[in-house]
């Protein structure tokens, strides 16, 4: 039987020409979006090539202060003093903790009397434990760098090669804002969606005021995103128990009552930041999203109306002795088969995307490349939608009397 | 064979109630060869339709072989038409995504042990049997009405049924083509094969053992 559904599949898709062109592509199409959107969920949240723990890492992003009342606020990245406080006493259980500035500070460059704006992020020496960057060459600072303050930075490559060309730089010194550096570390580019991990210079953060700082208990410009690496993912509710008991012994600000802080997984720090977005923005991830079911409510939509269109079929073969099931069962078959067609068509589809994408320097895929699992999965959710956009007009097809079927079926 | 008994069919839509068919019994034995007259909308195909197990009727009793049709499940039911029943469809029904020897081979496909060769087999005979061996690979749509038909006669005796139903089977023949066709049921006939004939040709009724008169959807002598 099976080679018959398989033949008939065939001669249908050759005979209908056109739609079976819209049905491949609409599959292919589907696939490709799916791929490259769980693509880039996994690269943002999950894991990708520098920050390849992403799913084990808690962030801070905020602490809030408020009073009794809660009718006054103030809020912002984690300072000195509740990093030290309530951060640091987590130290033993988990691998690694890390601070860096909340988002990337501008600085500004002169090269032949013109004007470069780089984005910068002041670290401290776990930030390059956490996160892998590739060395081209030198290393990263250390702690005891950081503590004696030398002014030292690491540079990602594209921005070396704009200043200084394809020589070796390290030693050499760079002028950044009026002050000058000495290159101890050359990197890789990292993507701007990496969204801790990506700068175009890093320095340290300057120890002294940080120590001083601890003191402060206002928000200050010394604020910091803190990355918490845990040793297993399991470990998080253990890690988040012991932390909101450091934040509920904190004692916040005058005039305030009450600290909230929340360590957030990777995926409620990028939702939480697209939803902090302007309206418009907001607007935009929520058409993109809608754009990206849009092709599989398209091929549900296809598949039905292929199969009331061919109700006269249905009824013609319930005629000469099929039953409903085998029914049911070949055009459940046939939409499997034009489906794992599309599906090979999608694959070299969304491989070419990915290729394009990584050749564009957009997004950094390195390792992520092509995941035959998020192929698998985008596979599998067209499967289903095929599965039951064939089962379902076919048993209702089906369940028509023969003649009402040939006479056209469902009006 | 064939036993109705105190059939009815109604058509409801919303705006009308069509009575297609009232009261109406007949019993067709075994090896008979039957035909039905009428005029243009006294009922004649939904009757066959009937017969052929393609539409439940509003009330009474479908009897084919023995068994009464509205008890049985959808397997049984399913086995029976392909078994028993040849239906040749007053407007063909052929399947336009087949050529014309799969679509005559659609009942053997749903018969169980029916290899593809022997399945091929039967069916070029079928074809040979109505004069259209050289249009196998043709498609539906690339044939003129008189080959439909004969396709769709092809496939309705392809699978050795003990009862053919032909609603109008030489309706787009001329009377030459008719008459072949017609020989070809007579030769069925003679093999033990019944047969229900709905036809507008007087002398083609004449060949059949008993004529069923319809009028508005009851049996008139
Ligand atoms: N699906 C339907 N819905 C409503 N009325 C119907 C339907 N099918 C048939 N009828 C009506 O039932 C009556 C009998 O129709 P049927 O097709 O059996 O006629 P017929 O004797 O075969 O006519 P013809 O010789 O033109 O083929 C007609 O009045 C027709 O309008
Ligand atoms: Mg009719």
């Amino acid at each position: 039987m099976f080679k018959n559904y398989l033949k008939l599949t065939l001669k249908v898709l050759m005979r209908r020409k056109m739609i079976s062109f819209i049905n491949l592509f609409g599959i292919c199409f589907t696939l490709t979006i799916l791929l490259a959107a769980t693509t880039i969920y996994t690269l943002m949240v999950v894991s990708n090539p520098i920050q390849k723990n992403l799913s084990n890492t808690l962030i801070l992003n905020q602490v809030t202060f408020r009073d009794k009342e809660k009718q006054s606020m103030s809020s912002g990245p984690a300072m000195p003093y509740f990093i030290e406080k309530c951060v640091s006493p987590l130290k033993s259980e988990v691998k690694y903790i890390s601070f860096c500035s909340a988002h990337c500070n501008a600085a500004t460059i002169y090269l032949n009397n013109q004007r470069i704006d780089i984005d910068t992020r002041e670290t401290d020496e776990n930030y390059w434990k956490i996160s892998s960057f590739t060395f081209i060459e030198g290393r990263p600072y250390d702690l005891e760098e950081i503590r004696t303050n030398p002014q030292t930075i690491v540079l990602c490559k594209s921005l070396k090669d704009r200043i200084f060309g394809e020589i070796s730089v390290l030693g050499k010194t760079l002028k950044l804002n009026n002050k000058n550096y000495k290159i101890i570390g050359v990197v890789n580019d990292v993507p701007a969606i990496y969204k801790s991990a990506y700068a175009q210079v890093w320095y340290p953060y300057n120890y002294a005021s940080y120590v001083s700082q601890v003191k402060d208990k206002n928000f200050n410009s010394w604020m910091y995103q803190v990355q918490i690496e845990t040793k297993t993912r399991g470990s998080f509710d253990a890690v988040r128990k012991h932390f909101n008991q450091e934040v509920a012994k904190l004692t916040p600000p005058e005039r305030f009552k009450q600290t909230e802080a929340e360590l957030e997984s990777s995926s409620q720090f990028v939702f939480k930041s697209l939803n902090d977005r302007n309206q418009w923005q907001t607007i935009l991830i929520a058409f993109i999203l809608l754009f990206s079911l849009l092709p599989l409510l398209n091929l549900t939509n296809l598949t039905v109306s292929r199969i009331f269109e061919r109700s006269s079929e249905i009824g013609v073969r319930k005629a000469f002795g099929a039953t409903k099931r085998q029914m049911a069962m070949q055009f459940v078959y046939e939409n499997v088969l034009i489906t794992c067609l599309g599906g090979i068509f999608g694959f070299i589809g969304a491989w070419l995307l990915l290729k394009g994408i990584d050749a564009s320097g957009l997004i950094q895929l390195g390792n992520v490349n092509f995941s035959f699992r998020v192929f698998a999965y985008g596979f599998l959710v067209i499967l289903v939608f095929g599965i039951i956009s064939g089962f379902y007009p076919a048993l209702k097809m089906s369940k028509l009397q023969i003649v009402n079927s040939l006479k056209g079926g469902i009006q | 064979m064939i036993k109705l008994t105190n059939l009815e069919k109604v058509y409801s839509t919303s705006t009308i109630e069509t009575l297609a068919l009232n009261k109406v019994n007949l019993h067709i034995s075994k090896g008979e060869f039957v035909s039905v007259m009428g005029p243009s909308g006294c009922g004649k195909s939904t009757l066959l339709n009937m017969m052929g197990l393609l539409d439940i009727p509003s009330q009474g009793k479908v009897e084919i072989d023995g068994s009464t049709v509205e008890k049985l499940a959808d397997k049984p039911m399913a086995n029976l038409r392909n078994e028993k029943i040849g239906f040749v469809f007053q407007s063909y029904h052929l399947i336009n995504d087949l050529n014309v020897v799969d679509n005559v081979e659609l009942p053997l496909l749903y018969r169980k042990g029916v290899s593809g060769k022997v399945r091929r087999q039967k069916a070029l005979t079928a074809l040979e049997k109505v004069g259209l061996n050289a249009r196998t690979k043709h498609y539906p749509t690339q044939l003129s009405g008189g080959q439909c038909q004969r396709v769709a006669i092809a496939r309705a005796i392809v699978g050795d049924p003990e009862i053919i139903l032909a609603d109008e089977p030489t309706g787009n023949l001329d009377s030459e083509m008719g008459s072949e066709i017609m020989n070809i049921l007579l030769d069925l006939h003679r093999n033990g094969t019944t047969i229900v004939m709905v036809t507008h040709d007087e002398t083609l009724a004449k060949l059949t053992q008993r004529t069923i008169r319809l009028f508005d959807g009851s049996v008139v002598n």
